[in-house]
């Protein structure tokens, strides 16, 4: 006790040094990629899976974190309104990313109905529609795109950035060819992320290109249960299309550095 | 436009052009006569599957050489020097895909090809005199061979993808004979204990023929049971990129194009 109190001097200032030394740490934290999404991108229910459950193995996981908060069944609307937004938003900080996927849960017309709940009005406007419940509370429906533009300018308030991916393409083949999403959802995705200048990976169109590639029989074995669902190996391919994409915009994008060598 | 700004032009996109040769990256195929016949042109109407590769590829961003020919063996492709060619220009970022077998159960020494190979992965080998070569040669087993491309391609930065040996046309109770219990079992073990990709293009494509049964298979090879034809060749490219998609290799599928 002597010695302790002969040194309180030298004791506080290690402990003030190690404090601050530890905050120093903290701050210079590794980075976190949050994915947000629907069952595509993550999907518990096996066989099925999403790609945001496959993408971890691309990335140096000392350098970088991954948050994988998307949640089946859920619409961009259905995504805020449940507050999973807002749980990312609470911890998203400067330097982390945001991947969003939606649009496979978007295409109901909205309503108060079982099949109202989470359809969106489609494209990128302002305009609304407002929903009166049942006990009376008053929603307000947007677009789409107005709510990937609520995503991203909440993630640049945080400092973050936002990537946007236009939804993988459903198991769904004409004349030979995979359906693509480029005269909706896709195009809309694409359009808000051009509009608000952020990081746009063409998925649909990146994965569309392989399953035309492989062709119909081959698609068939990359999803389960349905045309919508992927299996694990539809879900590696999906996420290595995302890779991909990250690759591509490589010029403008750091994550690129987070990417095993 | 004046002479030295036409000139300087020229100099520049020369310089250009040079760079993104030099950084593009190359997709080297290596193997047998079923991965390229002859010059490659089928025109014996024998074709292998390395010959469609560059089809499925942007080739403005990736080089396309297909290295693989006729009657080599794991063993003859590298002592006839074809594989330190490929060697001397491996670069990082490069993949090297290899398909040998068909030519490894040969003799070791004799006097028409000298191309065998010590039977499975292990580190025995054999001291024999090569009477084509006029030489004493140390001859090892297919695994060790598969091995030094697999830990050489690695060595260099470079992406080793193993194949397993695409099936001969041999049927037995209505069912394609595979090589799972030889070289395609032994592609397998180097690959992953070596840490390459495998495509087991033998089970992969024996699948396939069983579901097609002997008559249609029949149609897919020309003038034996070995040498696949024009649409034998295209079914077995058709799986090698399928494969490719399904594991890519570094980033191997940027340059896939679509069709």
């Amino acid at each position: 006790m002597k010695w302790i109190r002969a040194n309180a001097h030298v004791l506080r200032l290690l402990l003030l040094f190690s404090v601050m030394t530890s905050f120093i740490v903290l701050s210079n934290n590794k980075p976190t990629i949050y994915i947000i999404g629907d069952s595509t991108v993550r999907n518990t229910n096996r066989p099925q899976c999403g790609w945001g459950e496959m993408i971890a193995e691309f990335f140096d996981s000392t350098q970088i974190n991954i948050s994988n908060q998307a949640m089946a069944g859920r619409s961009t609307r259905t995504f805020i309104k449940e507050k999973r937004w807002d749980k990312v938003m609470s911890t998203l900080t400067e330097g982390d990313y945001v991947i969003m996927q939606f649009g496979h849960n978007e295409g109901s017309k909205p309503d108060t109905s079982r099949a109202g709940y989470r359809g969106v009005l489609r494209g990128t406007g302002d305009e609304t529609v407002e929903l009166t419940w049942k006990d009376g509370t008053v929603e307000t429906v947007h677009t789409y795109g107005w709510y990937l533009k609520k995503f991203i300018k909440e993630a640049k308030s945080k400092g973050a950035r936002p990537i946007i991916c236009s939804m993988i393409p459903r198991n769904q083949f004409v004349d030979g060819k995979v359906k693509r999403a480029n005269n909706d959802f896709g195009k809309w995705a694409k359009e808000v992320a051009e509009s608000e200048g952020v990081f746009f990976i063409d998925l649909n169109a990146i994965t569309a290109d392989k399953y035309d590639v492989l062709g119909p029989d081959e698609v068939k074995k990359l999803f389960h249960g349905d045309h919508t669902h992927t299996n694990v190996d539809g879900a590696k391919i999906n996420a290595a299309s995302v890779v991909e994409g990250i690759r591509n915009l490589s010029k403008e994008l750091p994550l690129v550095t987070y990417l095993k060598k | 436009m004046k002479l030295s700004k036409l000139l300087t032009l020229v100099v520049v996109l020369g310089i250009v052009s040079f760079t993104v040769m030099q950084t593009k990256p190359v997709f080297y195929i290596i193997g047998d006569s079923t991965v390229r016949n002859g010059d490659g042109s089928g025109k014996n109407g024998q074709w292998g599957w390395g010959s469609f590769m560059a089809g499925y590829f942007d080739t403005t961003k990736i080089s396309v050489q297909n290295h693989a020919i006729g009657g080599r063996s794991s063993r003859t492709f590298i002592t006839e020097g074809r594989w330190e060619k490929i060697f001397a220009n491996l670069k990082k970022g490069d993949y090297v895909i290899m398909q040998f077998g068909h030519n490894d159960a040969s003799p070791l020494d004799d006097t028409a090809r000298a191309r065998g190979t010590i039977r499975g992965v292990g580190n025995d080998s054999s001291e024999i005199y090569n009477p084509i070569r006029k030489i004493n040669e140390t001859v090892y087993s297919y695994g060790w061979y598969m091995r030094k491309y697999v830990r050489e391609t690695k060595a260099k930065g470079g992406i080793p993808i193993v194949c397993s040996l695409i099936p001969r046309d041999n049927w037995k109770n209505g069912k394609v004979t595979r090589s799972s219990d030889n070289y395609a079992l032994w592609a397998e073990q180097v690959a992953k204990e070596e840490g390459a990709y495998f495509l087991d293009l033998n089970k992969l494509i024996a699948d396939k023929y069983d579901e097609m049964g002997q008559e249609e298979v029949k149609k897919l090879f020309h003038g034996d049971h070995t040498h696949t034809s024009l649409d034998g060749a295209k079914i077995n490219a058709d799986v090698v990129i399928q494969q490719l998609i399904l594991q890519h290799p570094g980033e191997l599928t940027r340059y896939i194009i679509k069709k």
